[in-house]
Parts: structure tokens; C-alpha cells; sequence
């Protein structure tokens, strides 16, 4: 008995010793049926174990990241809406808008692309909300994209042009660059700049290699082929072009010193089966090297969109990118679950961090600033495909920054639907801004259409 | 010998209590991680039915059991498949933890999460999916990718080079070694891997095979691959992990993305198949009847082709594809009066149809009454005018009757909306080398060979011609 009784407590001291969690209740009774025979001390022993193994709460940690969910709400009077421009019968082709005042007399005006008019439009403000339509071009090889900035120096405002030629999928060396040239009364002649290359969808002026004067880089979609290339002026009107990639499905450009080594880098946002964004890194001297800083393997994430802004106001430029185009394999455009905002939060050193913003379905157009006025910055997008068959489909959408608690998606509009592209400035000099946003209907229904828009801001806000 | 007895007895209770008392701990873990992780049931509103239902049953089985991994299993794979990401996102995460053998929640996860862009996390999921199945190629091929992506050239390398040492064809992996060679600068490697990529493969890597013959000069080298290519010339490696989720998917439009994946992929009767499912789940989806019709007429299915084009001129009879469908179907077939009959009903119900327009135009003018066609090209012009079609049958047109420099217009009208439109530029080369224009005929040559879309033939009997006439 007494060696049983020694095995039973060297085997409950060894118990508690690994088992600390255990109360001092249950080790008295245990060391009282020590006194009892081992057998049943042995059984009682066990049943204990069994009794504390199942008062413990099992371990439950996930160890794999969490999927990024965000909240959402809806706000349809937020905005009150005008169309602006002329009327229309036809659908239109508006493939952006930017908002910039153009004859510089402190009233914001609108810069519009029709590519299916092969138009370049100004929507003139002459008193405040009443804008007038002006054609500043014609013939212009179908327009998709178009930037200010002053060209030729001459201290007017001059229009950089990317031009495709034919918006749907093509694979012929058609596209073009074209500035046009203001002639200070905002009389504008066309100089081709590039022409016979992969269809452009892109183009910014920089000063890429420390020169003083204003360099180009231009982003040609292509269809099988593409490529990104920075001229260098090297005369008036005159460049020097110098290839950075071959590469299709070029969406969007930016220039911005990403990297923070004082010279001007590109970031390059590509789509097709690439679904990446390049930074080209700067030396100075117009010398780039080539990283990818972010990627998707879905074949069909339809990269759609990005732009440049100091989302978290660190100091640093980060990078705003949208997914959402609605093409793919097969006849009818739609919306596809992953379609989305994302930030490429800057880390300083030319790495950046990812992170998904917000769901939002043929995601397009993303433009971040202010929208509320809290001093935050927030995000703006419109969705060019959606289920435009559900009438509470996302048209425009806020994605509205809660700082700690993350952005919030706010649904602004159910329509106009097919909106393809927005800006966002201070059209009517009060202090909060207006978006402006262009429509580009590309597969039926063909109704619920405005070929541009003001959206303001209901008085009550 | 009692006391053993004892004893024994005490051990055999022993040993049944704690075996009973891990499984039931295992369950109970099982149900406080499901019920402390899984999302809830998204809102059924406007969801099919029969998809709510399962979700509902299946939520519910998941918490409560029995079987609760089963379930989980299948209501991850419902969610993934019907789009709902973020919830399939959390189901897998569950199912890593409480079925840690299986590599199928990793990869399924993994894919979701580097669809995203969430790279460096999708690393490690690939990586732990291939440590419990290294034979499944398609997790080992996204790693690649994804390590390519984050710019670890030696270890994506490492990664397609072991595909390689087993399946030496493997044109995934030869196209990802392509990619690291090309952003590493050694055009000539990855012409080589893009080249032995193809002849195992011939819908990769096209696009940057064609880019590496221009860069290294090889200009009708690379024209006439991008003929033979056209366009979208890439298919993702077929992934029956992910691929086969499908048959669980009630959205419409997402069975007939798969169909279309399963086509451009070359697998016309899995797309048909897809179809058949994305038509029984909305029958009214008159874009499914068109897709279907035209994977029907790939594969010579003329009647299937017709009864999908006709299911879709009734549920939408303004629908001018599926008109033009059936009347391209009689036409091929010989049955001319059958297509007159049709383009007839067709102009009524899409009086603004270009297609229809220049069905109706076309048969005029094979009938021999070129005038009477001139209005329906014209109508064509003003409902698409960016698109050369109805130009260069107009020229066609003026052409017949002889009024020539109304033709050319024409035909300089479409090689504006179209520059490289392949018929518009046919004949603007054959006008300007019969009027003697060498200088125009030259340029527009020279237009001619840049596009990949006009064939090397074509070009031969131009140059031909050309060299003929002025050399």
C-alpha cells in the first residue's frame, strides 16, 4: 500500500506541477483519496483529468490573415445633380474629365474626352454654375485622357492629349499623342507628338531629368503589346523618345518622387494578364530601374484606375488604385466580386504596403481628397460596370476616411449609371467641392445617362 | 490476480474516458472556432433560392453539427464560388486550422488572397499547401508568380525550375523563367523559353514572344506571329482546385464568365456545358443564348446554334446579334431565301441594326441592285460611325455602279475611323496603284505592313502589284 500510495503522489505532484492552472480545492481532495486504494485513487485520478481537460477553453487563434471587411452606408442626398454640356441624342463616349481652369479668370472649368466624336470639349464656367460647351478640337483619334500644364513655357495653359484611335481592343500601332498648343486666347493648334505606336491612354509632363524644361511619359495600352517610354524634350515641340517596357494593358501613369531620393519616379499601372504596378525608379539623369511593387495573379482582377495622393498625409506619396473593368471572357461586361479601391501606402524607401480599401463593383476613377471637410482624406470613385438591371446598383461612391476605424463605403448614387470618370474641385468658389463626372456607356441599357454632370452639395450639409 | 484484474479494468475505463474526452474536446474546439470566427450569413435578399437555402442550412450545420467540418467545407465552397469572397476568405481560414492536413484550404485561400495582392501572405499559404501536396503543379505555378511579383526572381526561379526538372514542357513554368529572363534584362533566354513555352502551348506568351522578335528586329517575324495570335492571346493555367467550384455557383453571369474562361481556353464543350447551367439558372439571359449559339456554331452545331439564336430573338426580339446569328447560319448553309426571309423580319424588329442594315444592303447588291443598297449602308454609317464597316461597304457599293471618287471617300472615311481597317486598306492600295499615285500607294503599303491584321499573302500580292506597276 504504501508504495502505491508513493506512485499516486509523486504522479499527482508531477500533475500539478505541469498544470498550475489547477485549484487548491481539487489537490486536497486528491491528496485525500490518496488515502484510499490506488486503483480507485488511479480511476478518481483520471476522472480529474477528464473533468480539467474539459473546464479548459481549447485554443481558438487563427493563424492566417483576416479578410478585409468594411462597413457601409447610404447617402443619396448628399449630392444635388446637373447635367452640364450640350444635349445629346447619341450615347456618349465621355472617357474622362478633368477639372482645371482653363483661361485661368478664378472660375473652375471642365477638360472632357468624347472618344467616339474623336472631340476635345471645354466646358467653360462663365458665371458661376453656368457652364458653356466650346469643341477646342476635332478629329483628335479618339481622346481618352487628357492633362494641363504649360507646355511650350510661354505662360499659358496647353493640353497633353492621349489619343487610341479605336477604343475597343485593338492590336494596331495607332495611337497618337497630341498636344494642343494654346495660343494664349485659348485658340489651340494641334501638334502631333507621337503618332504610329500602341494606342495611348496615358501621358504627364515632368521634369524627369533635372533640366529645367517639362519632359513627357506616356503609357500606350496596346492591346497584345504596350509599352511605357519618357521623352525627353530636347526643343520646342521636339522629344526624344526612350523605352522603359514592353508591356500591354497600360491603364494609368504617375510621376512623383516615390522613392523620396529627390528625383521624379513613374509609377505604372497595367491590367490584361499582367495585373501589376511597376515604380521606375529615377537616378536623376532620366536613368530608370524597373520594380514591381505590387501584383495580382487573378488574370481578371481589371485593373481599371490609379492616381497619386498622400492618402495619409505622412508626407509621402501614395498610390490609389481601382479594379473594375467589366470586359472579359465573355460577350456582356459586368461586375465581378473582387472589383475594388486599394492603397499603396508609401513606406519612404521605395516599398510600399497594401491594403484593400473597399469593395466596389467595374470600379473606376479613383480621386482622393477632402470630400468632407474634416481634414482627412477620402476617396471618390464611380463604377463604369455594374448590374445596371438592379436599380440599387452602385453608381457613385464615397469611400469616406474614419482614420482608425478605417474608411467607410457610402453610396452616393444609383445614377446616372455608366460613369467612367470623375474630378473633384471647387466649381462654385464656396469652399467645398463639387465632383464633375463624365459618362461612357459601353453595353446597353442606354438609359439613366448624362453625358457630364455636376454633383453639389445639398445646402443642409 | 484480482488486484491485476482491478487494475486492468481501471485502465481500459481510463483509457475509453480520455480517448472520449479528447474527441469530444476536438468537437468542442471545432464549434467554439467556427462559432467564434465564421461570418454571419450574408442578407438572402434577392439571392436564388435554392442557393439561400443551402447557405442557411449550411451556416446552421457548421455551428451546431453534425459534421460540422463537412459542412464548413461546403459552405466555403459555396461562398467562394457565388462571390462571396470575404466570407469564403474566413471559412478556409477556419478550415486551416481545424483540418490542417488538407491542402486544399490553403490553396483555395492562397488564391484569394493573391488575387488581392496580398502577396507576402499568399507566399506562405502556397508554400504550406505544397508542403502537404508538392504533386499539385498549379499551386506551385501561382508561388512562382507570386514570387516573381514581389520581385524574388532566384526563388520563383527555384520554383519553376523544379516544375521543369520533372515536366520539362511545363509552359507555365517556361513562360514564368521567360518573365524573370526578360526582367532581368537576357532577351535572347527568354526568347528561347518563350518560343519552347509555345510549341507546347500556343495560347502563351505570344504578346511578349512578339515584343522580343520587333526588339531584336525580327519585324515580319513578329507580324506574323501577331496574326496567328490576335487577340488576348493568354490562358491562365487550368486550376481544377479552384476551376471546379462552379458547379456550386447560382450566379448567372459568373457560370457564363467560367464558360468563357473554359473557351478561351479551348475547351468548347466544358463552355457549352457552363453555359447549359447559366441558361437553366436565368433563362431570360439572352447573352447566354448568344454565347451559347456561337460556341454551338464553333463546334458545327448548326441546329443547336440556330435553336439558342432563335431562344434569344424571342426572349429579346430588338436583340440584333442573334438575328444576325440565325441569318449568317442560312447563309452559310445555302439557304438564301430562308436568310432574305429572316433579314426581312430582322430589319423590322432593329430598323437601326448596322449589322442588320448591312445584312439587308449585302443582299441587295448580290441581287445586282447596288442602288437600292446605298440607303441601308448609310443608315449603318449613322448609327456607327467609328466603325469602317459601313464605309467600305458603301464604297463597295458606289463601286458597282461606278461612281469611284465617291468610293475612295468612302473608303478614306473608314481608314479614318479604322486607320488599319484590312479591307479599307486593300483597296485604297489597289486605287492609288491603278491611278498611278505611287506616293499615296507606297504610304498606305507601308500602313499595310505594320498591321498584323492583314495577311502575309495579302501583303505579297500587293508589294507584288505595286512592284509591277511603278518598278
Amino acid at each position: 500500500m504504501g508504495y502505491e500510495q508513493d506512485v499516486c503522489y509523486a504522479f499527482a505532484n508531477r500533475y500539478f506541477a505541469s498544470n498550475p492552472v489547477a485549484d487548491t480545492k481539487i489537490k486536497l481532495t486528491v491528496f485525500q483519496i490518496m488515502e484510499l486504494k490506488f486503483s480507485t485513487s488511479l480511476f478518481t485520478f483520471a476522472l480529474l483529468t477528464v473533468l480539467q481537460t474539459a473546464c479548459t477553453r481549447p485554443e481558438t487563434t487563427l493563424d492566417s490573415p483576416a479578410p478585409p471587411i468594411a462597413q457601409a452606408e447610404i447617402d443619396l442626398d448628399r449630392y444635388v445633380v446637373s447635367p452640364i454640356g450640350n444635349d445629346f441624342d447619341d450615347v456618349p463616349w465621355v472617357a474622362h474629365v478633368r477639372a482645371l481652369d482653363l483661361n485661368e479668370d478664378g472660375l473652375m472649368d471642365v477638360i472632357g474626352c468624347e472618344a467616339k466624336d474623336d472631340q476635345v470639349i471645354w466646358l467653360k464656367q462663365n458665371d458661376k454654375g453656368h457652364f458653356e460647351e466650346i469643341l477646342l478640337a476635332s478629329d483628335m483619334q479618339a481622346p481618352v485622357h487628357a492633362e494641363v500644364y504649360d507646355l511650350d513655357e510661354d505662360g499659358d495653359l496647353d493640353i497633353l492629349v492621349s489619343c487610341m484611335n479605336i477604343v475597343f481592343p485593338n492590336n494596331d500601332k495607332i495611337g497618337a499623342l497630341i498636344a494642343l498648343e494654346n495660343d494664349g486666347l485659348e485658340n489651340f493648334r494641334k501638334r502631333i507628338i507621337l503618332e504610329g505606336v500602341e494606342r495611348v491612354n496615358d501621358a504627364r509632363a515632368h521634369d524627369m531629368d533635372g533640366d529645367g524644361d517639362l519632359d513627357l511619359v506616356v503609357g500606350q495600352f496596346g492591346y497584345d503589346q504596350g509599352e511605357v517610354r519618357w521623352m525627353k524634350k530636347i526643343g520646342p515641340w521636339k522629344y526624344a523618345s526612350q523605352s522603359l517596357i514592353h508591356l500591354s494593358g497600360l491603364i494609368n501613369v504617375c510621376v512623383s518622387d516615390f522613392n523620396n531620393d529627390g528625383h521624379p519616379d513613374i509609377a505604372a499601372q497595367f491590367s490584361q494578364q499582367w495585373e501589376e504596378i511597376h515604380l521606375f525608379e529615377n537616378d536623376g539623369k532620366g536613368n530608370f530601374t524597373d520594380k514591381i511593387i505590387w501584383g495580382s495573379t487573378n488574370h481578371d482582377y481589371a485593373s481599371s484606375g490609379m492616381t497619386e495622393a498622400d492618402l495619409n498625409q505622412d508626407g509621402l506619396p501614395d498610390l490609389v488604385f481601382t479594379n473594375g473593368d467589366g470586359f472579359g471572357p465573355t460577350l456582356k461586361p459586368g461586375p465581378r466580386p473582387w472589383h475594388g479601391i486599394q492603397w499603396l501606402e508609401n513606406m519612404g524607401d521605395g516599398s510600399f504596403k497594401y491594403s484593400r480599401i473597399g469593395d466596389l463593383a467595374g470600379a473606376y476613377s479613383p480621386v482622393v481628397k477632402d470630400v468632407d471637410q474634416d481634414g482627412d482624406q477620402d476617396i471618390l470613385s464611380v463604377s463604369g460596370f455594374n448590374d445596371w438591371e438592379n436599380p440599387k446598383a452602385d453608381s457613385l461612391v464615397w469611400f469616406r476616411n474614419d482614420e482608425d476605424r478605417g474608411f467607410t463605403k457610402v453610396t452616393l448614387a444609383h445614377e446616372p449609371i455608366q460613369l467612367l470618370s470623375i474630378d473633384f474641385a471647387d466649381f462654385d468658389g464656396d469652399g467645398t467641392g463639387e465632383i464633375i463626372s463624365g459618362c461612357f456607356p459601353s453595353y446597353p441599357p442606354y438609359d439613366r445617362l448624362s453625358r457630364f454632370t455636376i454633383w453639389k452639395e445639398t445646402a443642409n450639409r | 490476480m484480482k488486484k491485476i484484474l482491478t487494475i486492468t479494468l481501471s485502465l481500459i475505463v481510463i483509457a475509453s474516458a480520455l480517448t472520449g474526452m479528447l474527441r469530444w474536446q476536438t468537437q468542442r474546439r471545432d464549434a467554439m472556432v467556427i462559432e467564434t470566427y465564421l461570418l454571419p450569413a450574408p442578407s438572402i435578399k434577392g439571392l436564388n433560392p435554392v442557393l439561400a437555402q443551402r447557405i442557411a442550412k449550411l451556416n446552421k450545420r457548421s455551428v451546431e453539427g453534425p459534421e460540422r467540418i463537412d459542412a464548413l467545407a461546403l459552405l466555403s465552397r459555396i461562398y467562394h464560388a457565388n462571390g462571396y469572397l470575404n466570407h469564403a476568405w474566413q471559412s478556409y481560414r477556419i478550415l486551416i486550422e481545424l483540418d490542417d492536413k488538407n491542402p486544399l484550404w490553403l490553396h483555395r485561400l492562397a488564391t484569394i488572397v493573391s488575387g488581392f495582392g496580398q502577396l507576402d501572405d499568399a507566399v506562405v499559404l502556397y508554400q504550406k499547401s505544397i508542403k502537404l501536396d508538392s504533386k499539385y503543379i498549379p499551386t506551385r505555378i501561382h508561388l512562382g508568380d507570386t514570387l516573381l511579383k514581389l520581385n524574388r526572381y532566384d526563388e520563383a526561379k527555384t520554383v519553376f525550375q523544379s516544375i521543369l526538372n520533372n515536366e520539362a514542357a511545363n509552359s507555365y513554368a517556361l513562360f514564368g523563367q521567360a518573365r524573370i529572363s526578360l526582367a532581368q534584362n537576357d532577351t535572347n533566354r527568354a526568347r528561347h523559353l518563350l518560343e519552347s513555352a509555345r510549341r507546347s502551348n500556343n495560347r502563351i506568351g505570344g504578346d511578349l514572344l512578339a515584343d522580343t522578335y520587333e526588339r531584336q528586329g525580327e519585324t515580319s517575324k513578329a507580324r506574323a506571329l501577331l496574326h496567328e495570335v490576335t487577340l488576348s492571346s493568354h490562358v491562365n493555367i487550368p486550376d481544377p482546385w479552384v476551376d471546379e467550384i462552379v458547379s456550386d455557383c447560382y450566379d448567372s453571369f459568373e457560370v457564363a464568365m467560367a464558360a468563357g474562361k473554359a473557351g478561351r481556353a479551348g475547351n468548347t464543350a466544358k463552355a457549352i456545358q457552363l453555359l447549359n447551367k447559366s441558361v437553366s439558372l436565368d433563362p431570360l439571359d439572352h447573352n447566354a443564348h448568344n454565347h451559347l449559339a456561337k460556341l454551338y456554331l464553333m463546334q458545327g452545331n448548326l441546329s443547336q446554334a440556330r435553336k439558342s439564336y432563335v431562344n434569344c430573338t424571342k426572349i429579346l426580339p430588338t436583340f440584333d446579334d442573334a438575328w444576325a446569328g440565325l441569318i449568317s447560319i442560312e447563309l452559310k448553309s445555302g439557304n438564301h431565301v430562308k436568310a432574305s426571309e429572316l433579314i426581312d423580319r430582322a430589319i423590322i424588329s432593329c430598323p437601326n441594326s448596322p449589322e442588320i442594315n448591312n445584312y439587308k444592303g449585302d443582299a441587295l447588291m448580290a441581287q445586282n441592285r447596288p442602288q437600292e443598297a446605298i440607303p441601308f449602308f448609310k443608315t449603318t454609317i449613322r448609327y456607327l460611325p467609328q466603325d469602317a464597316t459601313g464605309y467600305t461597304y458603301l464604297a463597295s457599293a458606289y463601286i458597282k455602279i461606278g461612281q469611284s471618287e465617291k468610293a475612295i471617300e468612302q473608303i478614306r472615311k473608314a481608314l479614318k475611323a479604322e486607320p488599319s481597317n484590312p479591307l479599307a486598306l486593300k483597296l485604297i492600295i489597289i486605287y492609288y496603284i491603278q491611278t498611278g499615285n505611287q506616293t499615296q500607294a507606297e504610304s498606305y503599303l507601308r500602313k499595310a505592313i505594320l498591321s498584323p491584321r492583314i495577311p502575309e499573302e495579302v501583303i505579297r500580292i500587293m508589294q507584288t502589284t505595286f512592284n509591277e506597276k511603278f518598278k
